[in-house]
């Protein structure tokens, strides 16, 4: 008796977050830049997540996603291959950006914010990832974060004209989860 | 110089949007033979945004040109053989199809391009097509195609004009002139 009380105790201090694995299929990440005033959006086809996510452990969860570059595709030749030239997601010497968080708070019931921080173009720099988390098998994860193209160098230079090319891009996801 | 057409010559309204209509095209024209040749930048994004906005400039300009011939009624056509005039008939209507053609083609080419179409970073104006490869292609074509058979209508029309003006010694030039005087005028 003493033995259970002691166990049902402790159980709430050692939950350790679900694994999970995307179901690409299902899952999209995207963003929504903004050229000449009007909104255009991307999607990544190629990308690979693993998600650690407990609601009740977050001290314990983790994301951990890669994004291949060169799948980038906006419906638009020469932007699609302006996009993945040097002067942006420089494709061919960094292919793949990478966003890990560790760190996560609770907004409310389901909405929480991941403080990760993203690796894109060889710059590492904080950004959140606010998200509701649907849980059950499937478990859904749909997130949007908004980050600055010049902090990672994403068309500077001649490219930096924010009139042009706005600086403001919104990432958008939508995943489906199982353990 | 009277605003409405007479029989004599075309009134400031016409001209003004018959000449203003000979600028943007030669612009145009230049804009668009070069402009795909730059190289890729900034400089790239801004030249083809004015060869759009000059585009829907222009649209507009046909329309009102269009819409005032159905008000005021064009200059009557000058006496010739029916051939002749049957030609010139002929190719007013295939410049002002053109005319239409041109900027309609170049704005449903940027549309299934996926492209955004922003009037002098005033105005974003709405997509005819959707983003679609194929429709792009066909478009692209179009428009080029379009270009040259306006070139080549645009070319018979002058040629028309200067026939009438030195070998008919004739007011079919200069009535669509601002600063000259027809043979009527001065008698």
């Amino acid at each position: 008796m003493m033995r259970v009380a002691l166990l049902v105790l402790l159980l709430p201090l050692s939950v350790v977050a679900a694994d999970y694995r995307v179901d690409t299929t299902q899952s999209q990440l995207g963003f929504v830049g903004s050229v000449q005033g009007e909104a255009f959006e991307g999607h990544f086809s190629a990308f690979a997540a693993d998600i650690r996510f407990d609601p009740e452990a977050l001290a314990d969860s983790r994301f951990e996603v890669r994004i291949d570059l060169g799948s980038a595709d906006s419906q638009n030749e020469e932007r699609d291959s302006t996009l993945k030239g040097e002067d942006f997601f420089a494709v061919e010497r960094i292919p793949q950006a990478r966003y890990t968080a560790t760190r996560f708070r609770r907004l409310d019931a389901d909405r929480f914010v991941a403080d990760g921080e993203l690796s894109l173009r060889g710059i590492t720099r904080p950004v959140s990832l606010s998200f509701r988390w649907t849980p059950g098998n499937p478990a859904r994860l749909d997130g949007e974060a908004e980050l600055a193209r010049l902090d990672f160098s994403v068309g500077a230079g001649e490219w930096a004209d924010e009139d042009t090319i706005a600086n403001a891009v919104r990432v958008f996801t939508s995943l489906r989860l199982t353990p | 110089m009277q605003l409405r057409n007479s029989i004599t010559r075309w009134g400031v309204v016409s001209q003004v949007l018959h000449w203003a209509i000979v600028g943007f095209l030669l612009v145009m024209a230049v804009l668009g033979l070069s402009m795909t040749e730059l190289p890729n930048g900034i400089d790239k994004i801004k030249t083809y945004a004015l060869h759009k906005s000059l585009g829907i400039t222009v649209l507009a300009l046909i329309l009102l040109r269009l819409l005032w011939r159905l008000v005021a009624g064009p200059a009557p056509a000058a006496p010739g053989p029916r051939w002749q005039r049957r030609l010139a008939a002929t190719t007013h209507a295939a410049l002002y199809v053109l005319l239409l053609a041109m900027p309609l083609s170049g704005w449903a080419f940027n549309s299934a391009a996926n492209f955004a179409l922003r009037w002098f970073g005033w105005v974003n104006l709405p997509r005819l097509l959707p983003a679609d490869p194929g429709l792009k292609a066909v478009f692209h074509a179009a428009h080029e195609w379009l270009f040259w058979l306006l070139v080549g209508v645009v070319l018979l029309h002058a040629a028309a004009a200067l026939k009438h003006h030195w070998l008919d010694r004739d007011d079919v030039l200069r009535r669509m002139l601002p600063w000259s005087q027809t043979h009527k005028e001065k008698t």
